[in-house]
This record gives C-alpha cells, sequence and structure tokens, in this order.
C-alpha cells in the first residue's frame, strides 16, 4: 500500500533547498520528506504545514548552510583585496573621487538637515502618551476657517454631557504679575487650567503632586527654570510665592521640568480654575456668547471627532449665544496643532521634497560618474575575468567602491554638520532636541542609510561594466554599446529637471516676499515709536495712567515729535479680539468684526486715509460713542455710505449703540499672506497699552532719548522697551523669510552639485573622443564647429529637462502662491530665467572641457598610443 | 592518553548508529533516539551531530539505492568507524572507572 502523497510546502522547501550545502541536499530532503510523509498520516495538513516550517527554521545551522562566499576564496582576503584596489582607484582618480566625495556629503548632509527640520517639526507634542487621544477646540462659523478658540463654559460642558470625553480643560490666562520670593522676583503669566490637565498631559513633575496642586485653593505650579529664578536651589515645594502688587501670597506645590520646546503648550506657572482671577469669572466674559478660551478635551480609546459631530451641533444649538446662530465645533488633533500655529504644513512637505530631491542628484552624480569611468576600468575587468573571476565577485567590488565612498561621504557630511547645526538651529529658530545618544543613534542610522545608497548607486556601475564581454574587451573594443549612454542622458536630464524646478522655487519664493515687503500697506509705517506699557508694572494704575498723559503731553514738545497716541494695537500686533455688530437699521444683518481701542490722533500717526468721514475728535463729546470701521467692514454690511448709520456692538443682553463716523482705507494691518479683514476702532485716550510716537526723519536718537528719559518718571517696574513699527511688521515675515533663505540654500547647493558631476562627466567622456576631436581637426574642422558637435548633446538635454520641469514647476509654485490672499503672477521670464541660467551653468561646465580638448594640437592626442 | 572530544549528544549518536548496525540512516536513527531518550530532536540537530562526527572521522558513510519513498531521494546509510569505537571504549572506561570509585556509602545514602 503507497502511503498517502505527501507534498512539501513549496515555499519552505525552495528556502531550504536554498540555503543548503549542495552536498548534504539530497540526503536531508530525503529525510525530511520521509519523516513528514509518516507524520502527514497523524496530522491535519494545516498542522502539517507549521512543523515543516518550524523543522525548516531549525535546520539553520551554520554547520549545514551553504557558503555564500566563493568556497576557494578565503573571505577576509578578497574583502581586504576589494579595499585595496577601492583605494588605489580612488587614489588614482583623485579629481574624480573629490568630486564625488564633495558632491555626495553635500547631498548627504543637507538630506539629513532637512529630515532633523521636518522630524522636529514633526515632533511637536508627541511627548504626551495620550498624544493621540487629545483634541483642541476650536470653532467656526458657516464653514469657514476654524479658530482655534472657544467660549468659557465648553470645556466642562463636554466632559459633563459626552462620555466620550474623557477628559477636559481650559487653559487661560493673561495677566503676567510681578512675583517675588526669597531668592529673586520674576514677572510672569499664569495659566489657569482645569485638574484634568493632570491626567492629559504628560508634562514630567519633578516634585510634588501636579493633580493635587492643581485642585488646590492658592496653590501654583512653577518650571524649574523659574523656580531656580524664585527660589535658588532649594526646593520649592511648599514655599510661599507673593505678588509683588496687592497682597496676594501663593504657595508652591510643584515644579515641572521645563516645558521642551517642541510643545505647543507653553507655560511657566499653572495653576488650578479655582484660582481664576476676577477677569476670568467675569460674568461679561465667561458666558457662552465670548469666544476666547484655549481649551482641550481627550477622548477615550474608540470615539473619533466624526462620530461626536452631530452630539457637538446639538451642544452649541442648546447652549450657544446668540441662540441660532450658525457656529459648529471642529476638534483639531494636538498633533497636528503645531502645523496649524506655525501655518507651516506646506513648508515642511516642501523641504522634505528638496531633501529628497537634492539626495537624488547627488547619488545620479556617482551612477553617472561610476557609470563614465567604466570606459576606463574595461581592461582591468577583462583581466579580472580571464583570470577566473566570478561575475558575483567583480560585481562585489564595484559594490564594495560605492560603499566605501558613501561610507566616507557621510562621515564628512556628519563633520559638515558638526558645524552647520549651531547656525541651522538660529536660522530655523528651533533646538534639535536629541540627547547624545539620540545622535549616535542618528549617526549609526545614517551609516547604515548611506550604505544601502551605496548599494544602490553601485549596483548599475557594477552590472554595467561586469556585463561587458571578455572578447570584446580584450580585442579593446571599448565601444559606447556596453556604458549605455541612454540611461546616463536620462539621468542627467533629471538632474537638469531638478535643478530648474528649484531655481524656479527659489525665484518665485524671493519675488513674493519682495512684493510683499514692497507692496504699499495703506499706512506709513516708517519713523514710528512704540512704547509698551504694562498695568501690571504700576501700583496704582489711575495714577500711573495720569502720569502717561503728562508724559505724552511732554513728548508732543519734543522738537522732532510730530505725533503722540495711546492705541491698544498697532499694525502686526492686532489681538484676536472680535466682537458682533449688527447695523441698527437692519438687526438681521450681523457681522463679527476684529475691534481695537485707539487713541483720537492714531490714523494721523499712522497716515491713514479716510475714505468717508471723519476722524475722531476729542472736543465732540459725542464721539465716545463713535466708532471707525475700515472699507472691507463697510462692504460687509452692504453700505454705500456711513450716512446715518449706526452700529450695534454685542449681543446676549441688549446691545450699545455706537454711531460710525468714518471710514479707513484698507490698511494692512496684518501680514499680506492674509487678506484685510473688516475692522473697528472705538475711542480711548487713556488706556491704551501702547504709546505710539510719530516723529521726523534723522531724529530718532533725540526722540529715543526723550522718551527713556521721560519712561524713567513713570516709575514702573518693567525696564524701558520699545520696538519701531516698520521693524515690528517686517517680522512678520520671517516665517518667509527663512523658507526663502533655505530655498536659496538648497537650490545653490543642488545645483552646484550638479554641475559638479555634469563637469566630471563630460571631462571624462570628452577625453574619451580625444582622438575623434584630432581626426576633425586634422580634417579642418574649426574651434567653434568642434566646440557645437561636442556641445550640442548636452545642451539638448538642458531642452528636454526644460520641457519636463516646466510645468511641473508651474503646477507646484502656484500651489505655494494660492496660500498668500496678495500674490504675484507667475511670470512665464521666471520659467526662462531658470531655464537660461542651468543652461547657461551646463554651458560653462561643458564649454571649459570642450575648448580644452578642442584647442589641443591634433598630433599629440593622434600619436598618443 | 590521547584526549577524545565526544560530546554528550555526539556519544549518544554514536551508540545509537552502533545499536542499529546496517540500518543506520536519518529518518532511522532519529526514530530510535526519540524512542530511547523519550523526546524528539529536530533534523538539524541530529544532521549537525553527524556532518561534525563524519569530520572527525567517528562515521563513515555511504549512499543506498533509490527507492519511490522519500521522493526519490537516497539514504545516506552510516557506520561507525574503528576509531569511533576506541572513543567509545575509552569514554566507557572511564566512566567504569569513576562508577567503581565511588565509595559504596555515598550511592547508600544519596
Amino acid at each position: 500500500m503507497r502511503s498517502p502523497q505527501f507534498v512539501p510546502p513549496r515555499l519552505p522547501m525552495r528556502f531550504f533547498r536554498a540555503i543548503c550545502k549542495a552536498d548534504f541536499l539530497e540526503e536531508i530532503e530525503g529525510d525530511l520528506l520521509e519523516i513528514y510523509e509518516q507524520k502527514a498520516q497523524e496530522n491535519s495538513p494545516s498542522k502539517l504545514r507549521w512543523l515543516f516550517i518550524w523543522e525548516i527554521t531549525r535546520l539553520i545551522r551554520p554547520k549545514l548552510l551553504k557558503s555564500f562566499i566563493p568556497s576557494s576564496v578565503n573571505p577576509f582576503f578578497m574583502f581586504q583585496d576589494h579595499f585595496k584596489v577601492s583605494y588605489r582607484n580612488l587614489r588614482r582618480q583623485k579629481g574624480y573621487t573629490l568630486i564625488n566625495l564633495l558632491g555626495l556629503s553635500l547631498g548627504i548632509a543637507s538630506a539629513i538637515l532637512l529630515f532633523l527640520v521636518v522630524s522636529y517639526e514633526k515632533s511637536f507634542d508627541g511627548f504626551h502618551p495620550n498624544s493621540a487621544r487629545i483634541y483642541k477646540i476650536g470653532e467656526m462659523e458657516n464653514g469657514g476657517e476654524p479658530d482655534y478658540l472657544t467660549k468659557t463654559p465648553l470645556a466642562p460642558k463636554l466632559k459633563a454631557d459626552l462620555p466620550e470625553v474623557v477628559a477636559a480643560t481650559r487653559f487661560a490666562g493673561w495677566d503676567s504679575p510681578w512675583l517675588e520670593a526669597e531668592h529673586g522676583r520674576i514677572q510672569e503669566t499664569i495659566k489657569f487650567v482645569d485638574e484634568d490637565f493632570a491626567d492629559m498631559f504628560g508634562f514630567a513633575v519633578l516634585e510634588g503632586d501636579l493633580k493635587q496642586t492643581l485642585a488646590t485653593k492658592g496653590q501654583m505650579v512653577i518650571a524649574e527654570k523659574k523656580a531656580r529664578e524664585l527660589f535658588g536651589d532649594d526646593s520649592a515645594v511648599g514655599k510661599q510665592v507673593k505678588e509683588v502688587l496687592g497682597d496676594k501670597t501663593w504657595i508652591v506645590g510643584a515644579v515641572l521640568q521645563d516645558i521642551p520646546t517642541h510643545s505647543t503648550i507653553q507655560f511657566s506657572i499653572l495653576s488650578g480654575w479655582s484660582n481664576i482671577p476676577d477677569y476670568l469669572a467675569d460674568p461679561e466674559l465667561a458666558n457662552w456668547y465670548n469666544t476666547f478660551m484655549t481649551a482641550y478635551v481627550m477622548l477615550d480609546e474608540y470615539a473619533t471627532p466624526q462620530q461626536l459631530a452631530d452630539k457637538l451641533d446639538q451642544i452649541v444649538a442648546d447652549n450657544f449665544l446668540p441662540a441660532g446662530n450658525a457656529t459648529s465645533i471642529h476638534l483639531l488633533p494636538l498633533k497636528s496643532s503645531r502645523a496649524v500655529e506655525a501655518n507651516n504644513d506646506m513648508v515642511i512637505n516642501l523641504l522634505g521634497i528638496v531633501a529628497i530631491i537634492i539626495l537624488a542628484i547627488a547619488s545620479v552624480n556617482y551612477v553617472n560618474l561610476a557609470s563614465a569611468q567604466a570606459l576606463v576600468r574595461i581592461k582591468e575587468v577583462t583581466i579580472r575575468k580571464v583570470l577566473g573571476s566570478s561575475k558575483r565577485q567583480l560585481v562585489s567590488q564595484f559594490l564594495a567602491e560605492a560603499f566605501i565612498v558613501n561610507f566616507l561621504a557621510t562621515l564628512a557630511a556628519w563633520l559638515m554638520l558638526f558645524f552647520a547645526i549651531p547656525y541651522m538651529e538660529e536660522i530655523f529658530s528651533i533646538a534639535f532636541t536629541y540627547t547624545s545618544g539620540g545622535w549616535a543613534v542618528m549617526v549609526g542610522a545614517t551609516l547604515f542609510f548611506s550604505m544601502l545608497l551605496g548599494m544602490a548607486s553601485g549596483l548599475f556601475p557594477a552590472l554595467l561594466i561586469t556585463s561587458i564581454k571578455a572578447t570584446d574587451g580584450l580585442k579593446g573594443k571599448s565601444s559606447n554599446k556596453g556604458t549605455n549612454p541612454v540611461f546616463r542622458k536620462w539621468l542627467l536630464t533629471f538632474q537638469f529637471a531638478a535643478s530648474i524646478l528649484m531655481i524656479v522655487g527659489t525665484v518665485v519664493i524671493w519675488k513674493q516676499i519682495t512684493f510683499m515687503k514692497n507692496q504699499n500697506l495703506n499706512f506709513d509705517d516708517s519713523q514710528v515709536l512704540v512704547v509698551p506699557l504694562s498695568e501690571q508694572d504700576f501700583p496704582d494704575i489711575e495714577k500711573a495712567m495720569q502720569r502717561v498723559k503728562v508724559m505724552q503731553e511732554a513728548l508732543a514738545t519734543e522738537p522732532g515729535v510730530e505725533v503722540v497716541t495711546r492705541a491698544q494695537n498697532v499694525p502686526g500686533r492686532y489681538w484676536q479680539n472680535y466682537n458682533r455688530f449688527s447695523d441698527k437699521a437692519d438687526p438681521t444683518i450681523v457681522h463679527s468684526l476684529r475691534q481695537s481701542y485707539v487713541g483720537a490722533d492714531y490714523f494721523p500717526a499712522l497716515g491713514v486715509s479716510f475714505v468717508e468721514g471723519r476722524n475722531f475728535d476729542t472736543t465732540r463729546a459725542g464721539d465716545t460713542a463713535a466708532v471707525i470701521i475700515n472699507r472691507k467692514a463697510m462692504q460687509a454690511f452692504g453700505w454705500q455710505n456711513i450716512e446715518d448709520k449706526t452700529l450695534c456692538e454685542g449681543g446676549q443682553n441688549g446691545c450699545t449703540l455706537y454711531k460710525v463716523i468714518g471710514v479707513t482705507e484698507d490698511f494692512h494691518y496684518q501680514s499680506l499672506a492674509g487678506e484685510v479683514q473688516p475692522l473697528i476702532h472705538f475711542l480711548d485716550n487713556m488706556y491704551g497699552s501702547l504709546i505710539v510716537v510719530r516723529f521726523q526723519p534723522g531724529k530718532t536718537s533725540s526722540v529715543l532719548a526723550r522718551v527713556e528719559k521721560e519712561w524713567n518718571g513713570l516709575e514702573s517696574l518693567s525696564s524701558f522697551d520699545y520696538f519701531f513699527l516698520d521693524q515690528e511688521f517686517a517680522g512678520m515675515y520671517r516665517e518667509q523669510e527663512r523658507i526663502g533663505i533655505s530655498a536659496a540654500f538648497f537650490s545653490i547647493l543642488a545645483i552646484v552639485i550638479a554641475s559638479l558631476g555634469l563637469f566630471s562627466v563630460a571631462s571624462f567622456l570628452i577625453r574619451r573622443k580625444r582622438k575623434e576631436i584630432g581626426i576633425r581637426k586634422v580634417m579642418g574642422a574649426s574651434l567653434s564647429e568642434l566646440s557645437v558637435s561636442l556641445m550640442k548633446g548636452y545642451l539638448l538635454l538642458v531642452l528636454v529637462a526644460f520641457t519636463i520641469s516646466t510645468p511641473a514647476s508651474y503646477y507646484l509654485m502656484s500651489e505655494f502662491l494660492q496660500g498668500f490672499a496678495y500674490h504675484i503672477a507667475l511670470d512665464p521670464t521666471i520659467f526662462v530665467i531658470a531655464g537660461g541660467l542651468v543652461l547657461l551653468l551646463a554651458m560653462i561646465s561643458v564649454g571649459l572641457i570642450v575648448l580644452r580638448a578642442a584647442k589641443e594640437n591634433p598630433v599629440l592626442a593622434l600619436r598618443d598610443e | 592518553m590521547k584526549k577524545t572530544q565526544l560530546g554528550e549528544f555526539e556519544e549518544i549518536v554514536l551508540l545509537t548508529i552502533a545499536v542499529l548496525h546496517n540500518d543506520a540512516y536519518g529518518v532511522s536513527i532519529k526514530n530510535e533516539l526519540e524512542s530511547r531518550l523519550g523526546y524528539g530532536t529536530s533534523v538539524g540537530a541530529l544532521q549537525t551531530a553527524l556532518k561534525r562526527l563524519e569530520e572527525k572521522g567517528y562515521l563513515d558513510s555511504a549512499w543506498g539505492e533509490t527507492s519511490n519513498v522519500r521522493g526519490g531521494k537516497r539514504k545516506k546509510y552510516y557506520k561507525i568507524t574503528a576509531s569511533a569505537q576506541r572513543a567509545l571504549q575509552e569514554i566507557k572506561d572511564i566512566r567504569a572507572q569513576l562508577w567503581s570509585d565511588i565509595p559504596s556509602m555515598v550511592l547508600k545514602y544519596m
């Protein structure tokens, strides 16, 4: 009787055959089959399969394995030989080696750097264990862009009403009192949070109990650095902190490690919600109407914001005031809040793409150069083949070379980074948070990765060279056939195309920045000095404000000073302070307007012109109940003029009437990245937190000295601080400039690397044509004819690259410009300039070599044997 | 005395091959071992021991006939060599010597 036929699982069997030493294969395979034919009768097929796989696994023993190194060669000596030959070859071709190393290490260094920046941005808020379940609460009206602020009672309400919300905390407070303890004095903002804060976030506690502290009245949590300023090196827990103004005292309940820079939640002092100051508890503010509160919720493990949408809508409908508004709640994953806050999602992705492009350009250089060099090494390869070298050995020789070059390049890259990182941290204003161990892992990882890169980039030249027939090689038939010029041409084209893309990108970004800076702002930001005041700095605010008034009058008499006024906000520093206004004539027209309080001379001080009506006038009693809006606000209400127009402010318990007395031109009070929004100004000559001084050109130092002298008479707790409006306003473009600088830097780098590559490949190939050039010259070809015939191939590639990259860069750049409300048009000349620049660089790189080759005395070339 | 290098598992394998006499090949050795030891061994472990013993000169091997079972693969039969016999004898003697030298009371009260 035949036993049931056992069919061994195919894949494990093939694996076994692949790894088992050939001498043992028949015996062991026979044994296996016999054993498993037996077992097949006792076990189910699926179990048998697993048993078999397990058996195979246990056959992986050094004794039974095939040797993967040809058995006749001692592997150590073979590798030693590889290194020796590689070293000699690299030494012989010093120039190419240098170019290769330089290009690769620059490429690798920039890729690592960009990777670091990208991963830093992506690392934000990831250190909380519950990070994935935490959301920041936002609100949007009529389905517009969400603002990540909400109303005071919402967070506790969500926790109470929705079982999916396991924890919720508010995060608010903007008073910065001066605080005093035994060792020192600091001015710091106190943030107030709910108890759940301790359960939601993973900030490291050094001392004390965070949750207990937040639950206790009169206690605060301090970050390590501030605790040190207050208490020196002594333990802070249990000690008293006194507010300098007033008689309030706090007890320190816990000390936190300093908040990491890659946290979007930043604070130095925390306290529980039971300690909120009057302004946060004020029913005029802390209601279902005013939106100003930052708050977070933590969902349970299974809930998603999408599932909660209906319930959230219900909460809005039941509670939000005024009833029937079109607000909806939006939950933003904590991990995304950095990208939203810094508005740099696209930039970060862009940097990632740039990193890949640069790395690709550098690797392409290696591939190109190595395969061009194949022409020279045909004899070496042929001799090796004739002497009995197997293809595998030859390939491993070339791989070893790629490997060595990449390894050295990575080491050089880290050396460069060692010096570059401090500058980079400054430019991107970040601090990499790796520990020294983390850096070691990074270096190791990049070395490993670079070897993979080496393998990948070494494989093509290796296969190319070794595929040349030994007989052809011996006959000296070093035809181009073996070296695949088509593939190389595509690689060159890719490099040109990438270079054009990067140049276009750089030019567009800089044109956009220049455009924004030079755009008419509809106000004059030069010659304006701004001095901030803080209520926290004065024991008696009323007395202090009287003194400031005197100071303003004194300043107005200083020669060179044109206008002195007060304001709550100046362009570049307008708060996210909105209120609802309705048209008295038609209360159904309601708009949310950004509001600010300004002194009567604010608009003249900034040089803002009026399109309708007039400025505030302190001599008219009615102007305290008057407002000035901008053109956008007038358009929002659909008015043609402001005759008899009155706005009604607020909502929940009736509203306050304000007469509209003027409409200003739409001056750009925020970055040109965003559209000008409707704006409304109230009159307030007394309490604005900024002193605004317009002065005449050339009087900067004398005016500044006078302001400082007057300031010292105020007896403020803070020292004198000021800024110039134009500098402050230009500061808003710092993020864009940062992108611009890095784009310029990296595209120059990419182009340099690509040109280096082109230069060396071309010089290599043209040197091979010495005889051809010699013969052409003898036949009477002129220098220019020769140059054209040698160069036209390369220039054609640039044209191909131009046609490929133009649509790609057009698409990418129009996407980029969409992010700016006021942007430049994509001018075709930008593309032409970029293409022309690359063409020029290619002509220079190749031209230098061509000229040298073409000028050579043909006798030298033809005699050379 | 020349040093005999035999691991415990190798010794048992050698003895098993001697027991099986003319019928010692991979599967039969494995089955015999399993029935005598009371636990299974993997093909890998056994084959490693066999190859090592053969290298040390304790085993001779010869291919058997082709048959229909085993997927048409030949068996490889193993025989112990004279030096293996000597080595086994040596180990046995050393052990016997040790056993006989144990004071009787030790065994009694163990």
